[in-house]
């Protein structure tokens, strides 16, 4: 409800007191990414405790996806720290406090699990914490997705020409 | 066993998309309606699903507006049309993972869904390469997942290794590695029951979006055409298709496609006041009918 009233500064659109200053657009840029990198743990993590759930001889080199998780979540720590909060995003900026809580929690569960997949009922519920966490994150200020849509997806190829196209933030090399 | 009842339940569509996207190769050539739609089968004492739809009410409603599709409607509407309820449904057969087919496990309570489970390693795989790999993932929605472990945990969610016959009465479940995703399923229904069956229908998801997938639209002199979007390889997706129309008796109008849009024409059917057509493929004895 908060995300439909909230508008960046520079569209006609805004009204007054719905403007998005410098330090809140500095902040979703900056906070985008780790708003996805913690996205996508969540996504690795509850892909693998659903392999370990329904497929007896899955092949996977478990400490290999876990490390890779595990990398991922330190560079999310790291950037997470450095971001600086505006006026208006001070309350996403406390949703993905608690994401990463509960995501330091599922990895601990993975991580003194015997197999490294069987996180535990405190796992399981620590993970759905970070998901619920980060869906109020994406509430809370506009351009965090749920789900990433730049994915490949047959629904993908059909979309309407009217519709908006993927935009690339960076310069191409 | 006695035969299944079958419908083709259209749940949602896309009025205009590109033809490209349906037949490889066709590009600047038009767009066509798009349906999306469940197969059920109805008898044996059960009530079968493929594939489940998605589910409007949580981010489904993001997808289906990104990608314009229109009317979609909740299984209790959808099914409603043939007198059937979502807690009615006992087993849902997922053809792949895709959002469309896989998205409305939470809409069916007391169902047990049946997956390949190389479509579910090879999605995790995907999931622990660098971020510039991600379009191997398929836009997967966290929730969905998080959804299906506890299914899994529940033994509601059974991950299948390969080929299965009958795993439901005259319902074989085939792998079709690598093609559209890379554990895509299609489902054979052998309707009288008898392994060299005379009367089989083949659910296809994916694997053929058009019957022109299956001609090239030339029907006289067919050339296998490979659906938009293959994850795997053309080459197999070829040779699956060569596969599907024989286990339908070399009949297309026996390979259901819900992406099919002349499906209506081919079996009786009708649009339902929500503007979704109903297809009734076969009535089992005793079975009345739901589109005259």
């Amino acid at each position: 409800m908060r995300r439909k009233n909230l508008r960046f500064a520079d569209t006609q659109e805004g009204g007054r007191e719905a403007l998005l200053g410098l330090r809140d657009r500095t902040y979703i840029e900056e906070s985008k990414p780790v708003f996805e990198d913690m996205r996508q743990i969540v996504n690795q993590l509850s892909g693998l405790l659903l392999v370990s759930h329904a497929v007896h001889r899955h092949g996977f080199v478990v400490g290999d996806l876990l490390s890779r998780s595990q990398s991922l979540f330190a560079d999310v720590r790291e950037a997470f720290d450095s971001l600086t909060s505006g006026p208006r995003s001070g309350h996403h900026h406390l949703h993905l406090r608690n994401a990463i809580e509960a995501l330091t929690v599922a990895l601990t569960a993975a991580q003194e699990s015997a197999s490294g997949l069987h996180l535990g009922d405190r796992g399981l519920n620590a993970l759905k914490v970070a998901w619920r966490e980060l869906i109020h994150a994406s509430d809370a200020l506009p351009g965090f997705d749920r789900v990433d849509l730049s994915q490949s997806c047959c629904a993908q190829h059909f979309r309407n020409s009217s519709q908006p196209t993927f935009s690339c933030q960076g310069a191409i090399p | 066993m006695t035969p299944y009842s079958i419908w083709i339940l259209e749940y949602a569509f896309i009025p205009e998309c590109p033809i490209s996207s349906l037949v490889y190769g066709r590009h600047n050539q038009g767009n066509v309606k798009l349906p999306y739609g469940y197969v059920l089968l109805k008898g044996n004492g059960t009530t079968i699903l493929v594939d489940c739809g998605y589910n409007h009410d949580a981010v489904g409603r993001k997808f289906g507006e990104f990608y314009g599709v229109q009317n979609w409607r909740n299984p209790t509407v959808v099914l409603g049309e043939v007198g059937v309820r979502p807690e009615e449904i006992e087993h849902v057969i997922l053809t792949h993972g895709h959002f469309d087919h896989m998205g409305g496990l939470a809409l069916f309570p007391k169902a047990k869904f049946y997956i390949q489970q190389r479509e579910l390693t090879k999605a995790v795989w995907a999931m622990a390469l660098e971020r510039k790999f991600r379009w191997l993932m398929t836009a997967a929605d966290p929730a969905d997942i998080l959804y299906a472990v506890e299914l899994a945990r529940d033994g509601r969610l059974v991950a299948l290794d390969g080929d299965v016959e009958d795993l439901l009465p005259g319902v074989d479940v085939h792998l079709a590695e690598d093609t559209h995703t890379p554990g895509s399923q299609y489902v054979v229904v052998r309707n009288d029951g008898v392994r060299n069956s005379r009367d089989s229908y083949v659910c296809t998801g994916d694997l053929v979006y058009r019957h022109e997938n299956l001609h090239g639209s030339c029907p006289s002199d067919p050339i296998y055409t490979p659906v938009g979007l293959a994850m795997g390889s053309q080459t197999n997706l070829i040779m699956t298709t060569d596969k599907i129309l024989k286990a339908a008796n070399g009949e297309a109008k026996r390979v259901l496609a819900p992406h099919e849009e002349n499906m209506p024409d081919i079996y009786p059917s009708r649009k339902s006041k929500d503007g979704l057509f109903v297809m009734e493929v076969a009535l089992a004895p005793g079975e009345g009918s739901f589109v005259r």
